[in-house]
């Protein structure tokens, strides 16, 4: 062995111990956790270590063995960070780590665990995952690690994740070990694959995943040719006279010719943070319609999944209020009741600041999910949409007709109008007239339509 | 912006080339490194003559580079003319080292924020009053592109001139706007860092007395242990032999290196460790360890990342190279004084590059922290005119 390769393994090895020690510094100096705890933590991230998450994931499936809840078990692993360390250093390379930590614990919702399992793999299992969401969600992750960025100097640091995922179903007599094994095999073949990928233990996971990418490329043509944007309406009609009252606008995308409905893209807009700005142009284009005025006076209803991100729905407020004003159109900005109950006291001050502004508010899939009466009465809600699923029955299924009307009379009771959605015949309408709904919608007055043609039935 | 620069190893050379690009290519600025005695003799005035009445600064220095190129004792430079909107103007200020808050003010007032442009700052041997200055200047201003250096010279004294227009200056700085000229950089360390971290309990002006409540004299007897050598006896010609290979690198508050610098002596007078720059009581460092190996390794990746960053900022008119004389004095005791140069134009040789060796070097740190003060280590400053 020559003298430098000797100086250099020299070298590696106190740099080895430089971590070690630094990190025996750190657990000495946090003396107010007790030893055990320490143990189970990652100094650099203060997330869960391998031995910790092993710890919790133990208990969290003899719950689920209970609870016949199943587990996603996600494992991340940073494609580029050995290059990140080398070339700006392991301080750096461990702020990157802790801004990834920090992203996660941002995203994360209440039935996640999030872990550093190595240098730099991260782990994160959600409890009771939702068959339908759970690929979306793992591709929500790798985009935002993936979009992460840290500057060094004139530098950008970025990184692309290998992922793999595996399920964990209490049913199947597997060792949740077994599951966790599984995710980390999973990275192992993104990384064969080319890494910046994501491979699913299950076959049927892979291929709903296969299908949110393909949705994810039709999207992004779309924005780069926002002509293949349209902006439908589906009319909405008095029942008591028949007149159209106004619209409900709706997102339409042409793809190889053909017009598809929101429901084929909406999930995956959302998924990758493109549903905004799809959004934003089918308001631009409403706007931007040289009928306009032959809609004013009427009620546009639109769309939006309202979040906790108050100054973006703050934003989109002031824009609608400037618009109205300027068209004299009345907007309503629709709310799903699942999205009105999670963020109830943000929700309700935004609703206060937009009826300052003159908007107006619907609540859309009324009755279907967890918004009682209880929390309408507290926010001043002028519109109610009923959900589909009650109209569908409403002729035959005597509890749907009961909870419509009971819908109806409290309404009335607290002024606020109501819709109801999905009428495709004239014995739903003439049901839903009978228990004083005041608005219809369905394809019984029109399926939805472009704007040019919706301007001709006023 | 239009460049056009020499290295040469002769006066005589040097003036008829300046005497051409004057008249020839009609700079609005020159920028000149040349070695200290030039200062010295005629060489000094017959440049100046030459020159005259172009925007110029003159710089001492034992090596100046041009793009593969570091010559010792040569005259190099470069000459600029502003294509668009750039613009260039110079302020200098002498005898720093009386009145640090005076000058630290003055600096504050001279530079231009980054969205107009780039300030270049070189100054003369000063080093604890220039590193003192710039830790005042920049407690809070953070929009601010600035980058340079510290002359270099091969006297005993290791006096230093800067020139600013014919007037000489021996202990000042001269700041360069670089009105529309928009900038980005890398920096090279290159050594690793090694051990625990400590912390200054007591330091003043350039020198540490402790280090966690142990007296400095303690962790250097550890470290000359079995070498023979002794702690007193680290003069600055021992302590460049035996401690250049372990700068002391200066952490950030948010935990990554930020600076670094190499020591100049131990004063057994009153047991403190000296500096060339400002060692500020409570920072936090690590002892670094590297050589030349280390150096050019770290130096392949800066120009790899360099060329990235320009391939983001667009393609600069020209790339300045400020280098520590202690860093190439390492390079040098394996023979690979010029490898540095030859690695940063193989990755970069389609962009003309210019400069020269410094006792410090000024430039962002690795967050883009500007105002950092550092020994022993590489700048790559990209020019490019608005």
């Amino acid at each position: 062995m020559n003298y430098k390769i000797k100086e250099r393994i020299l070298k590696n090895l106190l740099i080895e111990i430089t971590k070690k020690y630094d990190y025996l510094i750190t657990e000495y100096k946090a003396g107010e956790t007790n030893k055990k705890t320490k143990l189970l933590y990652d100094y650099v991230t203060e997330l869960l270590n391998r031995d910790g998450l092993k710890d919790r994931i133990r208990s969290l499936s003899e719950l689920s063995k209970k609870e016949n809840k199943k587990i996603a078990i996600i494992a991340i692993d940073l494609d580029n960070f050995k290059i990140i360390n080398t070339s700006y250093g392991h301080e750096i390379g461990d702020l990157f780590l802790k801004n990834v930590a920090n992203k996660l614990n941002k995203i994360s919702g209440l039935n996640w665990i999030i872990a550093r399992t190595g240098g730099d793999e991260f782990m994160v299992i959600i409890y009771d995952i939702n068959y339908t969401s759970l690929p979306a969600e793992v591709e929500r992750i790798k985009t935002e690690i993936e979009n992460l960025k840290i500057t060094a100097g004139d530098s950008i640091i970025t990184t692309t994740a290998s992922l793999g995922v595996s399920i964990f179903d209490p049913t199947s007599g597997e060792d949740i070990m077994e599951s966790l094994n599984k995710a980390e095999v999973g990275i192992y073949q993104s990384k064969t694959k080319g890494k910046s990928r994501i491979t699913f233990s299950a076959e049927k996971y892979q291929e709903k995943f296969r299908h949110l990418e393909e949705k994810k490329k039709i999207i992004e043509n779309a924005l780069n040719k926002p002509e293949n944007i349209l902006v439908f309406i589906q009319p909405i009609v008095s029942l008591s006279d028949g007149n159209i009252i106004g619209g409900e606008l709706l997102l339409r995308i042409i793809n190889d010719g053909k017009i598809l409905s929101a429901f084929e893209f909406i999930e995956p807009a959302e998924t990758f943070g493109l549903l905004n700005r799809l959004e934003e142009i089918q308001l631009n284009k409403f706007f931007n319609f040289s009928e306009l005025k032959k809609i004013k006076g009427k009620y546009i209803f639109l769309n939006r999944h309202l979040t906790d991100e108050s100054i973006y729905v703050k934003n989109l407020i002031d824009k609608l209020s400037y618009l109205r004003k300027k068209t004299g159109i009345n907007l309503v900005i629709e709310i799903t009741e699942n999205s009105f109950v999670q963020n109830f006291s943000i929700l309700k001050q935004l609703i206060t600041y937009g009826k300052e502004r003159e908007i107006l508010f619907a609540l859309d899939d009324f009755g279907a999910g967890f918004a009682s009466f209880g929390y309408v009465s507290k926010v001043p809600i002028d519109i109610i949409k009923i959900d589909g699923s009650l109209i569908r029955e409403c002729i035959h299924d005597k509890k749907h007709q009961a909870i419509i009307k009971a819908i109806s009379i409290l309404s009335q009771d607290l002024n606020i109008k109501t819709v109801a959605e999905f009428i495709d015949s004239e014995t739903k309408k003439e049901k839903c007239k009978g228990l004083n709904i005041s608005y219809g919608q369905g394809f019984l007055f029109s399926k939805p339509i472009e704007l040019s043609e919706f301007v001709k039935m006023l | 912006m239009k460049v056009n620069s020499f290295q040469c190893s002769k006066i005589e050379d040097c003036l008829t080339n300046l005497e051409n690009i004057k008249d020839d290519f009609k700079p609005d600025f020159f920028m000149i490194y040349m070695p200290y005695n030039y200062f010295e003799d005629e060489s000094y005035k017959l440049i100046n003559k030459v020159i005259h009445p172009v925007e110029n600064v003159i710089i001492s220095t034992v090596a100046t580079v041009k793009n593969d190129r570091l010559v010792y004792n040569s005259i190099g430079g470069v000459a600029l003319r502003f294509e668009r909107n750039g613009k260039v103007s110079l302020k200098n200020k002498n005898h720093i080292s009386k009145n640090i808050k005076n000058s630290a003010s003055f600096l504050k007032n001279s530079l231009i924020p980054e969205s107009f442009g780039t300030n270049l700052i070189f100054s003369t041997s000063s080093n604890l009053s220039v590193h003192s200055i710039l830790n005042s200047t920049f407690t809070k201003q953070k929009d601010v592109r600035l980058y340079g250096g510290v002359a270099s010279s091969d006297a005993e004294d290791f006096r230093t001139y800067i020139s600013h227009n014919g007037k000489l200056i021996k202990d000042g700085f001269v700041v360069i706007n670089l009105h529309d000229i928009y900038s980005f950089n890398t920096v090279s360390m290159g050594f690793i860092p090694i051990g625990t971290t400590y912390t200054l309990t007591k330091a003043k002006g350039n020198k540490i007395y402790s280090l966690d409540d142990i007296p400095i004299s303690y962790l250097l007897n550890n470290l000359l242990n079995n070498t023979g050598i002794s702690v007193n006896q680290l003069d600055p010609v021992k302590t460049s032999q035996i401690m250049w290979e372990f700068p002391f690198l200066f952490m950030d508050e948010d935990g990554y290196i930020s600076y670094m610098l190499v020591p100049i002596m131990y004063d057994d007078n009153d047991g403190g460790f000296a500096f060339y720059g400002q060692v500020i009581q409570g920072s936090k460092i690590k002892l670094g360890v590297g050589d030349s190996e280390d150096i050019l390794i770290d130096v392949g990746l800066r120009a790899g990342e360099f060329k990235q960053i320009c391939k983001i900022n667009g393609h600069p008119d020209l790339i300045i190279n400020i280098t520590c004389t202690a860093r190439n004095y390492v390079l040098l005791s394996d023979r690979k004084e010029e490898e540095e140069q030859k690695i940063y134009y193989r990755y970069l040789k389609e962009i003309p590059i210019t400069g020269f060796l410094t006792f410090g070097e000024i430039a962002p740190d690795r967050m883009g922290k500007p105002g950092k003060f550092y020994n022993e280590t590489s700048i790559l400053i990209g020019l490019v005119e608005g």
